[in-house]
């Protein structure tokens, strides 16, 4: 007898809030399953991601926490909001680059790079105050990125959350997408978006774009490659620092979050490495991309849903019953497939009092378990 | 040659404190290198006399003790062991020639018969598609090469590995097919078959080739009770890290000592990538670190290339550039490649001291230049994959001459192996001849099956052999069996690797019904999750651990 099919039920970054809208008196049932948040926005929109950023680690130094990793993000300020306050910066350092980017705009649309503050007047306020502009943020340009074999390349890393509270995350596959021309930060260069902008969406019209593997780059391949020139250290502080900035973006916005048992999100992040080998957020992204460019990334693609569905849905556990209650209900996180476990809110409590236990038994002679390690990246 | 401003100011900064700047004094520009070397032997001697004397009225002792003394704290010491030992093992290993008309010695001659017909035929075709081009093989430049050829006639490689492997197979083709048939087939003179494997094997020249027993023996390092790169530094936990922290120390110390034999020991157990830029700098006889000296020998060599342009060299090395550009590992580094190889084929290092030497140069005289220059330089005619010896290297060495220099030297000592038909043992129709014999030794049905479905084993081996694995395995398991070469100076492991491989699949290859279906199975993608150590140490001990 076949297993009754799992109901997906299938929705889009657009359609998901009208799934929850109270008004269409329709509800998800106990097992169907939504592959979007609510209200991913908070993290997905660059206005706001870099709010919720913000806001979150002021509140971290005022309790007095650790914020290391989660300085991952460029000075950045939104127009026309900020218009004032971005002014003052940019004249405190002139000899800046900054670049503008549509708050709700994806594959590099609308993109540009500005270091004169003649080409952003309409953002300024006064005439147009009140106008339907769109919104933008301006963030500093990260003038010194990582090049290899001279060419600037971001990362586009998957990251699967199943829960928000208590924070669920899974750490999955990753590759570098590479610009096609030479990197130059040259003010002559500023307007070529073939040097800058790394979408595949923008290469894919350049003259030499290869479509055999459209500009990605295994992240395996980095590794090995930054292993031999940068050595071990750097590496593997460069890789923990991915996992540091990854785990506080997603708790910035943790109490945000509409943190609906049947929903579960599988995001795009852009992050971008400076020469230093720190990683820089640029953006997170709902819907990232299934289309695949060549034949490595089919299979890197496909094999990354089927992980998805098996963390999701696990044989081990049966939708129907009724104590089902979403991703708390399939046990604390394993490694599964390509992802590994990269932050598993309930079971790092756990630990954590336990560690607190054996402390206090630590004075009659017991000694405090020691914490496995977290993520093992990309081995 | 006349030694210029330029050269001496390059030495003259390569010089330490050690060293005397007064060694400078007697030479002048404008000499030839004869006076020159003259001169600094003689103004050396003079130099290293006083300094000895000097060290003698210093702190006393005597004139054997200074010297020792002096030899030992500049690091010469070092750099005089390492010479020794690298002249020691750089002998090129020349077969007893035994006079007689025994088989062994025919089988010999009949192979270094075909490898003088195949580089005739190899000068006869670029010399033909010079022709085509219309152009001269030689002449100043003028505009960049472009792989379209003359008049927009496509440039197409003088030999690819299917051609190689051709000129394997014909090898020894008359007069030596008698002798022992393992299998079905009859004896020698059948048509597309012969040699000593009956039907199942491509070359037919009888050598010895090592015993499963006797590789046992040499790659004793690979075996499992010795924790080493390619496996143990997975290892989840405490037990992982403690490995890597442990092969780094010592790796550091191996660094430190430089020493040409302690290197190639350390390089057996695999290399941290984090070392594998130094160990393989060292193990190849260079010095640890990479000098301005070099880097001004790189620059010069592109300058080189710029001045002259060699036809159908260069619009070959672009189309093999072409071919760098569309993989998915190597794409970022198609321009530094590009520069590499382009630097190779001007240097003449490799005509003069690569162990094998794989072509014969065409000699060109060039309107301006009173002698005839090699074309290339390098001795080695472009060909198809040939910028895969260099590919992985540029995940390893981030600057273009680290990474010419190693790959030169890496060339030189082993894969120029690849390239010449010969019947040196360790070089490529002994290779393919220990894989044909390993595989039926240990699996003769499968090596039966896959023949009589038209995919001798050979045939889809063959590439990956040639090609040194680039192509055929990840980036990081290409790097941990070059280490294991490295390691043991010998290419052995890449026909062990290519037998176990057509073991770990024999199951799925017995039912294959045709040759597509044979090269599936190690197709595109089927090969990206492979771990190449344990592969090698299940083919070479697993029947230790079978009950």
């Amino acid at each position: 007898m076949l297993p009754s099919p799992h109901p997906f039920s299938r929705c889009t970054v657009a359609t998901v809030r009208q799934i929850f809208h109270p008004d269409t008196g329709q509800r998800l049932a106990d097992n169907q399953m939504v592959c979007h948040y609510p209200n991913h926005y908070e993290l997905t929109r660059k206005d706001l991601m870099v709010k919720n950023i913000k806001r979150y680690i002021r509140d971290q130094v005022k309790e007095g926490n650790s914020v290391e990793g989660a300085d991952c993000l460029p000075v950045t300020y939104l127009l026309p909001a900020d218009y004032s306050l971005f002014v003052e910066e940019f004249r405190r350092s002139p000899n800046c680059m900054w670049i503008m980017k549509p708050a709700n705009a994806a594959q590099g649309r609308g993109i540009f790079i500005i270091n004169k503050l003649a080409q952003i007047k309409k953002w300024s306020s006064g005439r147009f105050a009140g106008r339907d502009q769109e919104t933008y943020v301006v963030s500093r340009y990260i003038e010194n990125p990582l090049l290899i074999g001279g060419k600037k390349f971001d990362l586009r890393i998957y990251v699967l959350i199943t829960s928000f509270r208590p924070l669920r995350m899974y750490l999955g596959d990753g590759f570098a997408r590479f610009c096609n021309a030479n990197y130059s930060s040259d003010l002559a260069d500023i307007d070529n978006m073939y040097i800058h902008l790394t979408n595949v969406s923008v290469q894919k019209h350049n003259e030499d774009y290869n479509d055999q593997h459209g500009g990605k780059w295994n992240i395996q391949n980095l590794r090995l490659y930054l292993e031999s020139t940068r050595g071990l250290a750097a590496t593997e502080k460069m890789f923990s620092d991915i996992d540091d900035l990854l785990v506080h973006s997603a708790k910035s916005v943790q109490n945000v979050i509409i943190n609906d048992r049947h929903c579960f999100e599988c995001y795009g992040y852009d992050l971008l490495l400076d020469d230093d080998l720190k990683p820089w957020l640029v953006e997170i992204n709902a819907s990232p991309s299934m289309n695949a460019t060549s034949q490595g990334d089919r299979e890197m693609k496909t094999k990354l849903m089927k992980d998805v569905f098996d963390i999701v849905l696990p044989d081990s556990v049966n939708v129907n019953d009724p104590d089902f209650k979403g991703a708390t209900s399939t046990g604390p996180c394993r490694d599964t497939g390509d992802f590994v476990v990269l932050y598993d809110e309930a079971a790092e409590a756990e630990r954590a009092a336990r560690a607190e236990e054996m402390k206090q038994n630590a004075g009659r002679g017991r000694s405090a378990r020691e914490r496995p390690a977290s993520s093992k990246l990309w081995k | 040659m006349i030694v210029t401003d330029d050269v001496l100011r390059a030495e003259r900064e390569e010089t330490d404190e050690n060293s005397n700047a007064n060694l400078y004094t007697c030479v002048t520009p404008g000499l030839t290198v004869k006076e020159v070397t003259f001169r600094f032997y003689h103004q050396s001697k003079a130099l290293a006399k006083a300094r000895v004397l000097a060290h003698v009225r210093k702190h006393g002792g005597s004139v054997p003790a200074a010297t020792r003394e002096i030899v030992r704290s500049t690091g010469l010491e070092k750099q005089v062991r390492n010479l020794v030992a690298w002249e020691v093992e750089n002998k090129p290993e020349k077969p007893a020639n035994n006079p007689g008309n025994n088989p062994g010695n025919r089988a010999r001659q009949a192979a270094e018969l075909e490898g003088d017909r195949w580089r005739e035929s190899v000068n006869e075709e670029m010399r033909m598609a010079a022709r085509e081009a219309g152009q001269p093989i030689a002449q100043r430049r003028v505009a960049e090469p472009n792989p379209e050829g003359g008049e927009g006639r496509k440039a197409r490689h003088i030999f690819d590995a299917e051609d190689l492997l051709d000129a394997v197979a014909r090898a020894g083709a008359e007069g030596n097919c008698s002798g022992e048939v393992m299998g079905a087939a009859r004896g020698g003179g059948e048509k597309g078959g012969g040699g000593e494997l009956g039907m199942v094997g491509m070359v037919r020249v009888r050598l010895p080739t090592p015993s499963l027993t006797s590789l046992r023996k040499t790659f004793a390092a690979l075996h499992p009770s010795n924790r080493q790169y390619g496996l143990d530094e997975t290892l989840v936990g405490p037990a992982g890290k403690q490995f890597i922290a442990h092969r780094h120390e010592l790796g550091e110390k191996v660094v430190a000592e430089a020493f040409v034999p302690v290197a190639r020991q350390y390089a057996k157990l695999g290399l941290p990538p984090a070392l594998r830029p130094a160990i393989y700098r060292i193990a190849l006889g260079l010095p640890p670190t990479p000098s301005s000296k070099e880097a001004a020998h790189y620059a010069s060599l592109l300058r080189s290339y710029a001045r002259t342009s060699f036809h159908p060299t260069d619009s070959l090395l672009a189309l093999d550039v072409g071919h760098v550009s569309c993989d998915a590992s190597f794409f970022p580094f198609a321009d530094a490649l590009k520069s590499v190889v382009e630097a190779f084929s001007r240097d003449p290092y490799p005509l003069h001291n690569a162990v094998a030497v794989a072509h014969d140069p065409i000699q060109v005289l060039v309107e301006g230049d009173t002698q005839a220059t090699n074309v290339p330089a390098s001795g080695v005619h472009p060909f198809k994959g040939f910028i895969r010896y260099a590919a992985p290297l540029s995940l390893v060495y981030e600057k273009q001459p680290d990474l010419y220099f190693a790959f030169r030297a890496l060339y030189s000592r082993l894969f120029c192996r690849l390239t010449v038909i010969d019947s040196t043992p360790g070089n490529l129709v002994h290779l393919c001849l220990t894989f044909e014999r390993l595989l039926f030794a240990q699996h003769p049905s499968l090596a039966l099956h896959l023949s009589a479905v038209g995919a001798k084993p050979l045939q889809v081996a063959f590439p990956w052999i040639c090609h040194a694995f680039v192509g055929a395995l990840p980036v990081e398991e290409v790097l941990l069996l070059w280490d294991r070469c490295v390691g043991h100076d010998s290419l052995v492991p890449l026909a062990v690797c290519a037998a176990a491989l057509f073991l770990w699949r024999s199951e799925v290859l017995l039912c294959c019904k045709d040759k597509a279906e044979v090269e599936g199975v190690f197709g595109s993608g089927q090969l990206h999750r492979i771990r190449i150590v344990p592969l090698l140490q299940s083919f070479l001990f697993l029947e230790e651990f079978k009950g």
